[in-house]
């Protein structure tokens, strides 16, 4: 009798630990991979306008989280076609070759407040090289249709011959500044269709 | 005798200050006004990269420079047509009626070692208010071609949409907020004189 009173709380409890982990899923709409270059004198911007990515919260503890995302190098835009096709070609990225850029989080270390260190592994061309992400997390929020956001913001400092994407030029920096914002969908069960 | 003298003083004068004025233009594919707004959450980016103008720089005294610049608000373009789309339409630009935006800049103060506020009029919608510009000189140094300058700035300022009757949408002013964080990078070009 006793047993069966118990039963409900202990449901309950098993349902909570396991909601403590959550997927979400990053929406390339409300999210922007930045990156900033060095052209003689002035930082020139783009966008990898088109990235998926994965996201696991661990909501007791964020040093469980981990991070996989998929960038389209051919999702490229600096505002100008011409450089467009040139960053494109085997001169930097060699994109027919090598679509994509993947990202996956080997560490999560808390740093402050509401920052973390993530560790992972970045691959570009082939090339897989230790890349670290300083990682400001700006909350969790409700969207709209009762979807589950959160936000991310993140910066990082690459080489970009690390990579053999171009090679060193007086006129382009070797460094690429990277600003990665992301707003994440928590992955939700199917709603039951209505009759 | 004597006044012709100190006549030519003062045209010698007159001419050497001409000469340390440099026109820069800017150089719209290595130049760009970025903004960013919250969406509830996480930070969007954008650029309007469809600019010109001129920087109008005096070496000597950085503070007797100039800068006006025009935006090509119909180019803008952003990771979404249908962004595009609704940006540029009434609800927020309405560029079929208002192409363009402008800067002129009103003065030049420094601020530190290679620091300047420079205070401009800024007008979007045929609408014109005062922005101060955060400004950081990054250098001069010779171009790409042979006789060529270059310049380069960086400039950070906040704007509030609804000053400019961009608000749009009740809803989405509230999702995006009434801020917008903007960072100019400008790369100009001179002819050395």
């Amino acid at each position: 009798m006793r047993l069966l009173r118990l039963l409900p709380v202990l449901a309950a409890l098993a349902v909570t630990a396991r909601a403590a982990v959550e997927t979400y899923q990053i929406d390339p709409a409300h999210s922007s991979v930045v990156f900033n270059v060095r052209h003689f004198l002035a930082k020139v911007p783009g966008t990898f306008a088109q990235f998926t990515g994965t996201l696991t919260v661990d909501r007791d503890d964020f040093t469980r989280n981990t991070i996989t995302a998929t960038v389209q190098i051919g999702g490229i835009d600096t505002k100008n076609e011409a450089r467009n096709k040139h960053l494109l070609s085997a001169d930097f990225f060699l994109a027919e070759k090598f679509p994509d850029a993947t990202y996956r989080s080997t560490a999560w270390k808390k740093s402050g407040a509401d920052t973390y260190t993530i560790t992972g592994e970045l691959t570009i061309k082939d090339q897989t090289r230790p890349l670290v992400l300083e990682v400001k997390f700006l909350g969790f929020a409700d969207g709209q249709r009762g979807a589950k956001l959160t936000g991310w913001e993140a910066v990082t400092t690459i080489d970009r011959t690390d990579f053999g994407v171009g090679k060193s030029e007086r006129s382009i920096a070797d460094e690429v500044e990277l600003s990665i914002n992301i707003e994440a969908k928590l992955q939700q069960p199917e709603a039951p269709k209505a009759p | 005798m004597k006044r012709l003298l100190s006549l030519l003083v003062v045209l010698g004068l007159v001419a050497s200050s001409q000469a340390a004025v440099e026109v820069y233009k800017i150089d719209a594919t290595h130049s760009s006004i970025n903004y960013s707004l919250r969406h509830i959450l996480s930070k969007y980016t954008s650029s309007f990269t469809k600019l010109s103008g001129d920087i109008t720089v005096d070496r000597d005294n950085l503070e007797n420079s100039s800068v006006t610049a025009t935006i090509d608000v119909a180019g803008l373009t952003t990771d979404s047509e249908g962004r595009d789309k609704h940006i540029k339409g009434p609800d927020f630009f309405d560029v079929t009626k208002f192409p363009t935006a402008t800067f002129k800049s009103k003065s030049w103060k420094k601020t530190g070692a290679d620091t300047y506020d420079i205070t401009g009029d800024l007008t979007i919608k045929d609408i014109t208010k005062e922005v101060v510009l955060k400004t950081t000189l990054l250098g001069f140094g010779p171009g790409m071609r042979p006789g060529t300058l270059l310049s380069g700035w960086e400039a950070t300022t906040t704007i509030k949409k609804s000053d400019f009757g961009l608000a749009g949408p009740a809803m989405l002013h509230k999702a995006l907020g009434d801020e917008v964080a903007i960072t100019i990078n400008i790369e100009a070009g001179a002819k050395q004189g």
